[in-house]
């Protein structure tokens, strides 16, 4: 049960490494892979050839998962592509600094206070019913070192 | 208004004209101001609108013009395209048909007296007028045929059916006929015209000819009007195809048909003979085959002399031959018009009949060399156009267009045909290949020799193409071998095509047997051992050719020089094997009259020969699921087929779940990394595990062998959950992967279960479902969890929930609500910053649909055994909390994305159906949601929503009108305003007319409901109108509407008022 952790996969590196490599052809739509550098989210993937008896390649259209900037890559299916380490978390909101800062509590009662407020309209969103006296859960996005509320809903989960 | 011609606008401006026309269409009584635009105007497009104008106006007020307004409008018109020579041809068009129009609707109500005046008119200026005015005589002629018949080009005149289809009638008893003489009169003094014809008259020749045709093609109502000079028509335009299916009730006279047939015959081989066929000609003479060959049974052909026969089937060999080169060029040169290509599909389909019957009578067949011959021409000629030189044409193609369909898709019926005319002639078919195969082998062999010695994997282009040409004229031979040996059987069990299982007997004289069972099992060729070409049986050479490509791709990808591997052939070989083992591996012995011994030996159940290869194929899908050339999802298709055409058959199944190689495939997958394998391939296998569990009829073995196979997969899942760090640990990346791959592998099991495992299955996965219905909660954040989780119900829903007892169904509900619930506790009241949020929200809400859809389908199909009704949830409870948990996330623009729209109303409809009383008042706050997306689907989605909407609205009244004191329930006032306002959209003409008659049984049960409210607003409707016509229009319409109708509820009553509302 214990080397659910430990078996899987060597990263190489001294452990800090924020992707793991995985085989193009198992990758599939809705999952995650490095395009440029950048983590992204796969909306589109389709096999293309080079001639009719050529080998597959992949061709990989990705959404950044932070700016939601499309990028494109074409990758011989046998190939390893790197895909990110994507994390998703849960935090309630307990305050907003004067200066745009995010309070938030985990589910074990860690808080935390280095996230601003989103942008564009969510934030103002967030903001609204911050000050309306909503409870609020905040979705952390984490993966290769970067970090943003990406989604926020007013708690009814607490009310059941 | 004429400065919408210029191109010079702004969109404004160009809106403002549009409106402009738009208004003016719907002028009231327009008839003088379209004269006076018709005398000053000379912009064509500002006539053409007008001639639209006139054409609604007429439709609509035709009742309230007096016959001499008819009369003197037509004059007019008839003037006006008279005198202005230079008119473009679209205004000219659409002139005439406002005519013609009006000579119809005139003749329904003076049976014709007026067009037959007119028709003698136009006869004069045929025959006496100069050239404008008969080509004018032509084209009134034409438009008038075309309003009488129905075609999508003719117009709705405002007439029913029923008084279109007696107009018709009508028509076609005198004046057809009547022009049909004129025409060929015509005809017949332009014959003797001297030849060469000036310009002039080919174009007055081209109408005449075209109004023959209409009246050859025309879809008489009754059939004996015309049996006229055919045989002077024949002479003028041998080339016009209707001749060649003239029969019926034309010809009383059997010889007279004969006689003609006969005579058509000799000149269709002049023509064909003497004339070299053009691409666009080629498609018609291959539709006269088609009729020639579908209008005369092979015994009445035998009555025609034999050098006849002879020549005739001489002759459409080498157009078939032809065509089939044609297209080959075609393609070579990769040209966009396909007519060779088309003509050969065509010209493929009446050779069925011709070499068909080979073994019955000789008299009701075609003589058997001749179809021999025939065969092998056409055969080889195919095969020829199919592989690259000396020994074929086929250019190699240098440009490869990614989107080009599989060649098994685009030339599927063509390869259906070439393999009955391989069939027809295996004596010739099968070796032919075989060897065509082996040279190609032998070429490969040298192309592998120069590889290896050069010692390097980089070589020219040149040299690419050498490789790929072989590769491509491997596949090829493959596909026709396939279709030679096996037939497209179309869910029936596939079996031995008897021409095979005959020429398998015929030559097991010969055959020596120990010989093809080792050439089987060694994987050899013939070119490989001197004077085994006769002494090993034609079918097993080629299997055995198609085992030894996969030894050679084996080799290959082992040394490393898999860039020489072609994945399409590799996959063209996945195919034939499938097919093969589908038909000719362990063949239930009896379906068979005759069997041959070598077949049966070699393939046969319980023989060693068919073990070894039943494992053989288990090891080609073990190999290719690991293989670098397996990586598209449709090669992965053919693999998971090859190994489910082994287990889906139970006799099958049963020697398949012993085999060696089964149960190294099921360890081999379950020692891969979760990466190594695909998804589709962890589904696939699941899939054939599951469907080899009907195997067994014993209870308690078929648990056994379930269990044996879920087991590691839930061991897995449990220890991933009992870990006591699961809730910090199961969101690292590896979990996940973990997670998912069990999901995959559960949905395949249960995409597999069939009638008789579905207990052992459910019984066996069940429990997992419970607990993924609580992980949904834990992995919201992950929608590609989330989603194979709702898939995985979906699957249950799909294949087993009509099978599940009331115990089963009970359990099964109640995970689904758990599902749901925890579904819905995440996803309301989000928002999501997410670049794709709205199209993640598509793809959930989508399998949620799905899912209900599939859970309702219970309260219709429910095969289970037990007989047992619920006390507890239903189908239908499951279904109506899953709305109430959809609504609030379908949004206008979600329901924007066709497909979702469509399911979601399908959805909803079904359900007022099915279970009206949950929905109309057990759960009236969800009706009422839904009602106001039934609202919107009514006018906004398109017409193919409307008719959904208005179905839902019958259910729903037809419901509420029985149900007792339904005017005490707050749904009666929920639907109430929907009358009123379908009313509106019926009258404001909102609703397209391919939904108008769902919409009329919607407005009767609606009526039914509200008989009062229907007064008041009909009432109102008329009172609101100030034009005194209009307002004696919709009180006769009204009247008219429910005139003998009684409203109580009766299908028959709801009908007579459909016909009434159709013809409002």
């Amino acid at each position: 049960m214990a080397d659910i952790e430990d078996t899987h996969f060597d990263t190489g590196d001294s452990g800090a490494s924020t992707t793991y490599p995985m085989q193009c052809s198992a990758l599939r739509k809705n999952g995650f892979v490095m395009l440029k550098a950048r983590p992204c989210k796969i909306v589109d993937m389709s096999t293309s050839k080079t001639g009719k008896h050529g080998h597959a390649k992949v061709h990989l259209v990705g959404l950044d998962i932070f700016s939601g900037k499309k990028y494109e890559d074409i990758c011989p299916s046998t190939h390893n592509m790197d895909v990110p380490f994507v994390k998703r978390e849960d935090y309630q909101l307990t305050d907003i600094s004067d200066d745009g800062y995010l309070c938030l509590m985990s589910d074990n009662g860690d808080l935390r206070e280095d996230l601003k407020i989103p942008e564009a309209e969510i934030g103002q969103q967030l903001k609204n019913e911050y000050d309306a006296g909503k409870e609020l859960l905040c979705t952390v996005l984490k993966s290769c070192g970067e970090e943003c509320v990406i989604a926020i809903k007013t708690n009814t989960a607490l009310d059941k | 208004m004429e400065q919408a011609s210029p191109s010079l606008v702004t969109n404004d401006q160009r809106a403002a004209a549009e409106a402009v026309f738009m208004s003016f269409r719907k002028t009231n009584m327009p008839y003088s101001i379209c004269r006076y635009i018709f005398d000053c105007s000379k912009v064509d497009f500002v006539l053409f609108e007008t001639a639209g104008t006139l054409r609604d106006a007429l439709i609509r007020d035709w009742i309230l013009l007096s016959q001499d307004q008819k009369n003197e409008l037509r004059q007019y018109l008839f003037q006006f395209i008279m005198h202005d020579g230079n008119m473009a041809p679209f205004v000219r068009e659409r002139i005439l048909q406002v005519i013609a129009i009006m000579i119809k609707r005139g003749s329904v109500e003076d049976g014709g007296q007026e067009r037959s005046n007119i028709l003698d008119e136009v006869e004069k200026l045929i025959f006496n007028g100069d050239l404008k005015k008969q080509i004018l005589g032509c084209s009134i002629i034409l438009a008038l045929m075309q309003e009488y018949s129905t075609t999508v080009k003719s117009t709705d005149v405002g007439l029913t059916w029923e008084s279109h289809y007696s107009a018709k009638r009508q028509f076609e008893a005198g004046d057809l006929r009547r022009i049909f003489i004129f025409s060929t009169r015509a005809l017949h003094e332009i014959q003797n015209l001297p030849q060469p014809l000036s310009p002039d008259i080919l174009t007055v020749l081209k109408h005449l000819l075209n109004i023959c045709e209409s009246v050859l093609v025309w879809g008489f109502i009754s059939a004996n009007h015309i049996l006229l000079t055919i045989s002077l028509l024949h002479s003028l335009s041998l080339l016009d195809v209707q001749l060649s299916s003239i029969s019926g009730s034309i010809w009383t006279d059997t010889n007279a048909r004969m006689e003609y047939m006969k005579n058509y015959l000799e000149n269709f081989i002049k023509l064909v003979s003497t004339v070299k066929i053009l691409d666009r000609e080629s498609i018609g003479i291959s539709t006269i085959v088609k009729r020639i060959i579908s209008g005369y049974t092979p015994s009445a052909f035998m009555q025609f002399p034999p050098a006849l026969v002879k020549s005739f089937l001489e002759n459409i060999t080498h157009l078939t031959c032809q065509f089939a080169e044609g297209a080959a060029t075609e393609e070579n040169l990769s040209q966009d018009d396909q007519m060779f290509f088309e003509a050969f599909n065509n010209i493929l389909c009446p050779w069925v009949p011709i070499i068909g019957n080979s073994e019955g009578n000789s008299n009701e067949s075609f003589p058997e060399e001749l179809c021999k011959s025939a065969s092998i021409q056409i055969l080889n000629t195919y095969i020829k156009c199919h592989i690259s030189p000396p020994k074929g044409t086929k250019i190699s193609d240098n440009e490869f267009n990614e989107n080009e369909e599989d060649d098994r898709i685009v030339n599927k019926e063509q390869l259906q045909y070439i393999g009955i005319f391989g069939r027809r002639i295996p004596e010739h078919s099968l070796p032919l290949l075989g060897a065509l195969i082996e040279d190609q082998i032998k070429e490969m062999r040298s192309i592998i020799e120069h590889v290896h010695s050069s010692g390097s994997c980089q070589w020219p282009e040149s040299f690419q193409q050498k490789i790929d040409a072989v590769n491509e004229d491997i596949h090829w031979l493959f596909l026709i071998a396939g279709h030679i040996l096996t037939v497209d059987s179309e869910g029936e069990p596939s079996m031995i095509p008897s021409e095979i299982m005959h020429h398998s007997i015929e030559q097991s004289k010969n055959v020596n047997m120990d010989l093809t069972i080792k050439f089987l099992t060694n994987q050899m060729l013939v070119m490989d051992v001197p004077g085994s070409e006769r002494a090993v049986d034609d079918v097993i050479k080629l299997v055995s050719i198609a085992f030894h490509l996969c030894e050679l791709e084996k080799k290959l990808i082992e040394a490393k020089m898999e860039s020489l591997c072609s994945p399409l052939l590799s996959g063209t070989i996945v195919w034939f094997l499938r097919e093969f083992s589908q038909a000719y591996l362990m063949p239930n012995e009896t379906y068979y009259n005759d069997l041959s011994m070598t077949l049966l030996q070699a393939f046969g159940q319980h023989t060693e020969a068919a073990n070894w290869v039943l494992n053989y194929l288990l090891n080609k899908v073990e190999h290719n699921i690991k293989s670098p050339l397996y990586v598209d999802v449709s090669l992965i298709g053919d693999t998971v087929g090859l190994l489910i055409s082994m287990v889906d058959i139970r006799h099958k199944a049963e020697i398949v779940i012993n085999c060696e190689g089964f149960w190294k495939l099921f360890e081999l997958q379950n020692h891969m990394r979760e990466d190594q394998l695909v998804p589709e391939v962890k589904e696939g296998l699941y899939k054939a595990f599951s469907l080899a569990a009907d195997a067994f009829v014993a209870k308690d073995k078929q648990k056994d062998y379930c269990t044996r196979v879920i087991t590691p997969t839930l061991d897995k899942f449990r220890n991933i959950l009992s870990n006591d760090n699961f809730r910090k640990t199961y969101d690292n990346d590896a979990v996940r992967l973990e997670i998912m791959d069990i999901l995959h592998k559960c949905i395949g099991m249960a995409s597999g279960a069939v009638i008789n495992t579905t207990p052992t299955i459910f019984d066996v996965l069940h429990p997992m479902l419970n607990e993924f219905s609580a992980l949904i909660g834990l992995y919201h954040n992950y929608q590609i969890i989330v989603h194979l989780i709702i898939q995985l119900f979906v699957e249950f829903s799909k294949k087993m929930l009509c099978f599940l007892s009331v115990g089963e169904s009970d359990k099964f509900y109640m995970s689904c609500y758990q599902m749901v619930d925890m579904y819905a506790r995440y996803n309301i009241n989000r928002v999501s910053l997410d670049s794709d949020a709205e199209d993640q929200c598509y793809q959930d809400l989508y399998v949620f649909l799905e899912l209900l859809t599939h859970v309702m389908s219970k309260e219709v199909l429910d095969l289970s055994s037990d007989g047992k009704t619920t006390t507890g949830k239903t189908a239908g409870d499951v279904c109506v909390y899953g709305l109430q948990v959809i609504l609030p996330l379908m949004t206008i623009d979600l329901l924007k994305f066709p497909a979702l729209c469509s399911q979601y109303y399908k959805y909803a409809g079904y359900m007022c159906e099915m279970v009206p009383l949950k929905l109309c008042i057990e759960n009236v706050d969800i009706f009422k949601g839904v009602l106001t997306t039934i609202e919107l689907g009514l006018t906004m989605f398109g017409h193919e929503i409307t008719p959904m909407c208005t179905d839902f609205l019958q259910s729903a009244a037809s419901f509420i009108y029985r149900h007792e004191n339904c005017t005490m329930h707050e749904a009666y006032n929920l639907l109430k305003p929907f009358l009123k306002f379908l009313m509106k959209l019926i009258l404001s003409c909102q609703i397209n007319s391919d939904a108008l008659s769902s919409t009329g049984h919607a407005l009767y049960t609606l009526i039914c409901c509200y008989p009062e409210e229907f007064q008041q607003i009909s009432m109102q409707f008329i009172n609101d109108q100030t034009d005194a016509s209009v307002i004696d229009r919709l009180h006769n319409a009204f009247t008219l509407l429910t005139t003998g109708i009684d409203f109580n509820g009766q299908h028959a009553m709801k009908c007579r008022f459909k016909n009434n509302f159709d013809m409002d």
